[in-house]
């Protein structure tokens, strides 16, 4: 029985380099991307790395098998891309950020985190919110809009409403 | 290709069904975990 094609094997070869190249961009993808979409893109070219060797293996062989199975490890490679970018997606709603480091509370608790301080990319802060300003009564009205109306009196009843939050915090402590 | 075809639904028959119900299952998953679309955003 003659396994190897004499003609075919510097053919097998570049197939084999090509499905090497494309594993090892991939895990360096993997190992140094902070994007999840990148991540994820470059676990898909490790993936299909594998699996261009495992056809080319096949066609060395001569037999159907490899290609069958890569069949199937396409059909569970776009199983996986569905999934993966629904999750991307409920991460991205939940953040508002794809940096892989704001998901960073899975490793063992009492290691530290292995990117500095001031290396975290804070989350975007929402913008304030926009309130109306009403001109009170007996004075006329600013129709540019430029003039804010802020009353002594609506200064003093903010440090009010700010000093009862401490001591109902101190009571919720008390009572736990 | 033609052996291609005729080893998927031959011998590998029940493996292709299995992988059409996984793609299945893997469709309805995705659904149920992306988030619902709300106001303005994706």
């Amino acid at each position: 029985l003659r396994l190897i094609d004499d003609s075919m094997t510097g053919d097998l070869e570049r197939y084999l380099a090509v499905g090497a190249a494309l594993f090892i961009l991939g895990a360096l993808g993997f190992l140094t991307r902070r994007n999840l979409i990148l991540v994820f893109l470059s676990a898909e070219m490790m993936l299909h790395g594998v699996s261009l060797t495992l056809v080319t293996f096949g066609r060395l062989h001569h037999s159907l098998e490899g290609q069958a199975f890569t069949i199937f490890i396409l059909t569970v490679a776009a199983c996986e891309a569905g999934i993966a970018l629904a999750l991307i997606l409920a991460l991205y709603q939940q953040s508002k950020s794809l940096d892989v480091e704001l998901w960073s509370e899975l490793r063992e608790p009492d290691l530290p985190s292995p990117m500095l301080a001031e290396d975290l990319v804070a989350p975007p802060a929402a913008p304030p919110p926009h309130f109306p300003k009403l001109t009170p009564a007996g004075q006329p009205p600013d129709l540019d809009g430029t003039t804010s109306w802020v009353q002594p009196s609506a200064m003093s009843h903010q440090p009010s409403a700010v000093s009862h939050q401490p001591s109902e915090r101190a009571l919720t402590e008390a009572e736990t | 290709m033609h052996g291609l075809g005729r080893s998927l639904f031959g011998d590998y028959l029940f493996a292709v069904e299995l992988a059409g119900t996984l793609l299945l299952v893997a469709s309805i998953g995705a659904v149920a975990i992306a988030p619902r679309r709300s106001q303005g955003t994706l």
